[in-house]
């Protein structure tokens, strides 16, 4: 029965990890996006896109919790599921011996300070303490900038081979972002080799939030005094590390649902059954420590509520005009708040538009996408980001909304620009301009220069990254703080021609 | 055929395949063949685009007077822009598909297609239908989206352009057949025939910061197509070359060809006009052409096969 289990949640994981793993490195695209729904069941995501539709899975992944614990953890993270590879594969090089793990000792000041730290941050309105911490991101951030460059260099290999493998560059990936997303992978594959789920019991901020809730679960491990021979086979097995024989007692807010101390115990000492009601063993000492944190973090929690409702929200000022959020994205504000950097848009991006922000939004949107308009432009009729986001951060958009979402507008600057200083042709960027925002009007001498409508401008661009002129483009898009609703375009008419002459 | 001739041309064009050497260097290129016809332009009009693509090529002497067996053959269309058939952005599919099969037809030991792309080139590429009109076709689709596609070429005749990185398919090919449509041009005022090969090269901004104008002169005095082939069938009149809606569009369903590339150009252009004002000599790429020799824009002074279907 247990073994039966734990089977179909391995099974179930590690469909789920690579339905995950597809989303984020699909470099030749052809998924067409279809495995994104998996990401709208993560949990951060579902919590931050509330407003765009996530309630129902955000009440599903608590639900879940209440009844049968942190199954998410096991099951639905990838980053949890990553740490269990890691662990699997670290095994194959140990000595039965070495394999064992202990039973650890809980860390609640780290875990819950942690925790309250993350939602006082998001509560004063700013993702970017959770975005560091959150496993679905970090696991987002590592394969869209470690693992995604790997498979265009290996596929670029392959093109010189294959010409039916279309060669790829590397323009989006930013030395920053990849760096932290190495620190990360690093730091979680030593500790998962060595520890188990330690970051999860630790760190994690969705590890912290949803033991909250598996203390009450109606389903909870625990031990049949009298059937168990304190072989403590079950802890060794523990990933959690959070079955202590001699207590005879299993920390549910720790415990991640593997399933791995039922399926090891031979003498049903452990068990998993409904426990609805049960009497939890005896308070100790840790749960004492647990609930004061608890109630400060609460109250810190209370007062960072009261201090929003009379301030703006709290980040870095910044006044970069150049820092441009992705169409459905809405405002600087909504975007800081509701992404939390898995780059799902980034590896998504058919144009390559988009790249994690270095100081481009200050320093609490480091790694947030930016259009990047030297690499690229915002494809017109476009909408794959905002069907991709998790988060509810770029709200989806239909291409009929798209096309008339203004992020931005293009400010020409005569001076810069080819025609003036060489006096020849050029209009690259009316050529680019998929509204005809950009007219060319008479100059001098037959020469045409651009002239800019902003009220149908989108700020797709085009204009701006094909510009030849140098060091400084002659025109380029000024950020909208908040993004606005640009006129539809008309049909320029003119009346049908009927030849019957070829003209010469 | 027979067995023997069968095994024969396979050995002997296996041989020829493998032995012939490639340069770089632009003037070997084999010249456009002459045609046997005794045209110098043909304009058809008034059908559709396969029949008057087959009309067009007849009186120039057949697909098989550009195009010999074993050859390998680029068509290089207009696939700039992720727009529809519709649109007159791009070259339409159904003629691009007709010179493929004929190309192929003719014994072209490939045909390749491609386009350099402003807009996103996988959404250039399905949405203006080329891509499936030129596989169901029997041709290639070749990248064009990054610089590792292209080489450098010395451009020796050219004033202001003097290198450029061309697709290495152009290098590779025996036969080139450039295949625009017919637009209004914000920059270049026109497209045709000499600004389509903007497509064939990686840097593009180069060419606008740097005498558009010339740049595309330079580049038809020394990268020469064997045939040009200009879609009229749609013609974008306005909003060029992009367009906007489907008001920018005419349909006078016509197709000029000419291995002349300022005639043909100069041809369109005159067409053109019947449409939307358009002095030839406001199109500076033409008349630099004339210029510069590459070829004439005295079109009267042509035989020229005029066809109504």
């Amino acid at each position: 029965m247990f073994r039966f289990i734990k089977a179909t949640r391995v099974v179930l994981s590690l469909v789920i990890f690579l339905l995950v793993l597809i989303c984020f490195v699909d470099v030749y695209r052809l998924t067409n996006q279809w495995a994104v729904g998996i990401l709208k069941w993560q949990f951060v995501p579902a919590l931050l896109g509330v407003a765009a539709g996530t309630a129902a899975i955000l009440t599903c992944l608590l639900a879940l919790t209440l009844v049968f614990g942190r199954v998410y953890c096991s099951t639905l993270c990838p980053l949890g599921v990553y740490q269990d590879i890691v662990r699997r594969i670290a095994n194959l090089f140990r000595s039965k011996k070495r394999r064992r793990l202990k039973y650890g000792k809980p860390h609640h000041l780290v875990r819950y300070l942690t925790l309250g730290a993350v939602i006082i941050f998001c509560i004063l309105g700013n993702s970017t303490l959770l975005l560091k911490l959150d496993p679905y991101s970090n696991f987002g951030r590592m394969a869209a900038n470690l693992l995604q460059p790997v498979i265009i260099w290996s596929g670029n290999m392959l093109s010189d081979i294959f010409p039916s493998v279309p060669y790829q560059d590397f323009r989006t990936f930013t030395v920053g972002t990849c760096l932290f997303a190495a620190m990360v992978f690093v730091v979680i594959t030593i500790l998962s080799a060595l520890r188990g789920r330690l970051y999860c019991n630790t760190i994690c901020p969705v590890g912290s939030l949803l033991g909250l809730f598996s203390r009450y679960a109606l389903f909870r491990f625990s031990f049949d005094n009298d059937a168990c021979t304190r072989c403590a086979i079950c802890v060794r097995k523990c990933k959690g590390q959070c079955i202590d024989v001699p207590a005879q007692s299993v920390d549910a807010s720790r415990c991640v649902q593997c399933y791995n101390c039922v399926t090891a115990c031979s003498s049903q000492g452990i068990r998993y059954r409904f426990a609805y009601g049960k009497k939890r063993t005896a308070v100790q000492k840790n749960d004492i420590v647990r609930r004061r944190l608890f109630i400060g973090t609460l109250g810190g929690i209370a007062v960072a509520g009261v201090a929003r409702t009379f301030t703006r929200p709290w980040r870095s000022s910044t006044s970069n005009t150049k820092a441009l959020t992705p169409p459905g994205s809405r405002s600087l504000d909504h975007f800081k708040l509701h992404c939390t950097a898995c780059h799902a848009c980034v590896a998504g991006c058919p144009s390559k538009v988009l790249r994690p922000a270095m100081n481009e939004y200050g320093m609490d949107g480091l790694m947030l996408p930016v259009m990047d308009y030297n690499a690229s432009f915002c494809n017109y009729e476009c909408n794959v980001c905002s069907q991709i986001c998790p988060n509810g951060a770029i709200t989806p958009l239909t291409k009929e909304e798209k096309v008339l979402t203004q992020i931005g507008t293009a400010r020409f600057t005569a001076e810069r620009c080819v025609v003036v200083l060489n006096e020849t042709d050029c209009g690259a960027c009316d050529e680019h301009c998929p509204v005809k925002a950009i007219r060319m009007t008479p100059f001098r001498d037959g020469l045409l220069i651009p002239q800019v409508d902003t009220s149908i401008c989108i700020g797709c661009g085009g204009c701006e990254y094909i510009c030849p002129a140098r060091p400084e483009k002659a025109i380029q898009v000024t950020a909208n703080a908040v993004h606005q609703t640009a006129q539809p375009i008309t049909d320029d008419m003119q009346d049908k021609v009927e030849v019957d002459d070829f003209g010469f | 055929m027979e067995r023997r001739n069968f095994l024969r041309t396979a050995v002997l064009g296996g041989l020829a395949g493998t032995l012939s050497f490639k340069t770089n260097v632009l003037q070997a290129q084999p010249k456009p063949a002459a045609a046997p016809s005794t045209y110098d332009l043909v304009a058809v009009m008034g059908g559709e685009p396969v029949a008057m693509y087959a009309k067009g090529i007849a009186a120039l002497g057949g697909i098989t007077a550009f195009v010999k067996q074993g050859q390998r053959v680029v068509v290089k269309p207009n696939i700039g822009w992720d727009k529809e058939p519709e649109y007159a952005a791009n070259t339409n599919p159904l003629l691009v598909a007709a010179i493929v099969k004929d190309c192929l037809k003719a014994g072209a030991s490939e045909v390749v297609v491609f386009d350099h792309t402003c807009d996103d080139w996988k959404a250039c590429y399905e949405h203006s239908g080329i891509e499936d009109a030129v596989k169901a076709a029997g041709g290639k689709i070749a990248f064009a989206h990054e610089e590792k596609y292209y080489r450098e070429v010395n451009i020796s005749s050219g004033k202001r352009l003097t290198t450029a990185k061309v697709h290495e398919a152009i290098l590779d090919a025996d036969v080139w057949i450039n295949v625009p449509v017919l637009k209004n041009h914000g920059g270049a005022k026109m497209s045709v025939a000499m600004k389509n090969n903007m497509g064939i090269v990686w840097d593009r901004r180069y060419w606008h910061s740097t005498d558009l104008q010339q740049c595309i002169a330079d580049c038809a005095s020394s990268l020469k197509p064997a045939l040009n082939i200009v879609d009229a069938y749609r013609i974008m009149t306005q909003n060029g070359p992009k367009g906007r809606t489907l008001a920018d569009v005419q349909t006078p369903k016509a197709l000029f060809m000419s291995t002349d590339i300022v005639a043909v150009d100069t041809a369109a252009v005159k067409f053109f006009n019947q449409f939307k004002e358009m002095p030839l000599d406001s199109v500076g790429h033409i008349t630099i052409g004339d210029d510069m020799k590459i070829g004439t824009t005295n079109i009267d002074a042509l035989k020229v096969q005029r066809i109504k279907i």
